[in-house]
């Protein structure tokens, strides 16, 4: 019997995951009607993020000197089948005659596509994360919620681990990332770009930054659209001054945990996704 | 009264759009079909070097630049990220569009920016066996370009191709389906776009189909003189019509490091 119930959590899960990309927009008592209150995000399924960030409102670095241990690290991980690679507030120096693009020579000397989430143009600076993944990818959207603040939106492939079965696991995902530092950005977030974004609910998973002091807003904004989407804060990030976070459809992705360890001054954490 | 509204709320949208105070800047562009990196010795100790690529580039100091002929992660490169790496020795954010899996790795073509890449799509061109020598792509670009009296920026399109090199019946057919493939689907005329690549075509042929087809949507933004040894293959255009000022073009005829030189225009939007 008990068996009978896995064999039948795996399938819905497995047919709902297959075929997120053809989902179309419900009303929301349709959505809620629809929900199996049976699926949660199961701890045997396991794919890992790692997220570098300082978790501040400063450059990860401005000096290819300071790169050095993320290029490292990355380089590692990509042997070690990396999927996702996160780094926080990259920014980009900017003049005709040079550019600095740290990053960048992050994910060359790790052998790893990139591309740049940005978020604002500040003087000479270009304002972003870089997002560091294995292999090319043919589709990415910016999506605008202020002029200083943008969702990045790329067509990645996950890898992951199913450890009852001993076996890897990968599926085709939207990511998505942001960098919440002002009310007015949840606010648009929140009453515009999400009611839509939500109607790709089981594929809806994002991970970004949002200031600490602003994260009662992005929950509450969050939770007055549709409450079956959660926004969790990775362990350990809550002091700091941005706070690391998920938001996803909670019947479908969750943390399972965060660990971190330091990487010269900046700190990397490994983010354990369940699903 | 609501069609009036919306004739009007256009016509404030396209002025806004094409208006030379929201795009003041001036844009430098380069096309280069590399040539896989190889260099021209065949002297495997100089394959695949990519700093002699980054220095003559660097002479024209590009904002933007389309390259053709781009292998990566091949066993013969070491199964490097050639692209990434060019774009780490110019600081450059980069982008890869995939046309065929070669090796353990991909070839195809690629985008090279000094201002964030903002949305990329990319897909094959048909591919018929009886007539395709290899499968082709194109790979486009929003690209986020600082403007004044705009803080946000202004987006401006690229689009990169390289089309079937081969001149006899039936293969001209084949470039001209693949321009007009580009032409409905990368050329959007709220977007103002940049269109480069290696059309290989000489634009006096009798055969040259695919140039017409590019021609009819597009303007040049380059003249006739050879950029393939004396022939000319290699192409930038505007689109839409009539909304680029060409600054400048050349041809960089001293880079010897691949069987093309790269050319360079300089462009702004409006008059």
């Amino acid at each position: 019997m008990k068996n009978n119930k896995l064999t039948k959590h795996i399938y819905i899960l497995l047919s709902v995951l297959l075929s997120v990309s053809f989902c179309i927009s419900c009303s929301d008592d349709n959505d809620k009607k629809e929900t199996n209150v049976n699926l949660i995000p199961n701890p045997k399924f396991d794919a890992k993020i790692y997220f570098a960030s300082k978790l501040n409102d400063a450059p990860i670095a401005t000096n290819a000197s300071e790169y050095m241990p993320l290029g490292n690290f990355f380089k590692q991980a990509n042997r070690d089948k990396l999927w996702l690679g996160i780094i926080d507030r990259a920014d980009v120096t900017y003049s005709v005659a040079d550019m600095f693009n740290g990053s960048v020579g992050t994910a060359s000397q790790a052998d790893l596509f990139s591309t740049f989430a940005f978020n604002r143009f500040n003087g000479n600076t270009h304002e972003g994360s870089m997002l560091l993944f294995p292999g090319y990818i043919k589709n990415q959207q910016s999506i605008k919620i202020t002029d200083d603040c943008y969702i990045r939106a790329i067509d990645l492939a996950l890898k992951g681990y199913n450890s009852e079965i001993e076996r890897d696991v990968n599926f085709d995902v939207v990511f998505r990332t942001v960098r919440f530092s002002t009310n007015d950005q949840i606010k648009v977030f929140s009453e515009s770009v999400f009611k839509e974004m939500k109607a790709g609910r089981l594929n809806m998973l994002m991970i970004g930054t949002v200031k600490k002091d602003l994260v009662e807003a992005l929950k509450t904004g969050v939770a007055s659209v549709d409450d079956d989407f959660k926004v969790a804060i990775a362990e350990g990030t809550e002091s700091s001054d941005y706070n690391l976070f998920l938001l996803a459809y909670e019947y479908i992705w969750a943390l399972k945990g965060t660990t971190k360890q330091t990487l010269g001054n900046i700190d990397m954490y490994e983010l354990s996704l369940m699903w | 009264m609501k069609k009036i509204m919306h004739i009007i709320v256009g016509a404030l949208i396209s002025s806004m759009l094409f208006s030379t105070t929201m795009f003041a800047q001036e844009l430098k562009v380069m096309s280069y079909n590399v040539k896989a990196f190889e260099g021209q010795t065949n002297d495997p100790d100089l394959m695949f070097r990519l700093q002699p690529f980054a220095d003559a580039i660097k002479r024209y100091n590009p904002d933007i630049i389309c390259i053709q002929e781009l292998e990566t992660h091949t066993s013969r490169q070491g199964a490097r990220e050639l692209l990434t790496e060019l774009g780490s020795l110019l600081g450059m954010y980069p982008l890869f569009g995939f046309s065929y899996v070669k090796d353990v790795g991909w070839y195809g073509n690629g985008i090279l920016s000094k201002y964030p890449i903002m949305n990329t799509f990319s897909n094959l061109l048909p591919y018929n066996s009886s007539r395709s020598y290899d499968q082709r792509s194109y790979v486009a670009a929003d690209i986020l370009v600082p403007a004044t009296g705009n803080a946000g920026g202004k987006i401006v399109r690229i689009v990169n191709t390289h089309l079937d090199h081969r001149y006899n019946s039936p293969w001209y057919g084949q470039r001209e389906e693949h321009a007009n493939r580009i032409v409905e689907d990368a050329l959007d005329s709220a977007i103002p776009t940049i269109l480069m690549g290696d059309m290989n075509e000489d634009p006096t042929g009798t055969n040259s189909k695919a140039i017409v087809a590019f021609s009819a949507a597009c303007d040049r933004i380059c003249d006739n003189s050879g950029t393939f040894s004396s022939s000319k293959l290699d192409y930038i255009f505007g689109f839409p019509k009539n909304i680029w000022t060409v600054i400048d073009y050349t041809v960089d005829r001293t880079n010897n490091l691949s069987d093309h030189y790269p050319i360079i225009g300089t462009v702004k939007l409006g008059n």
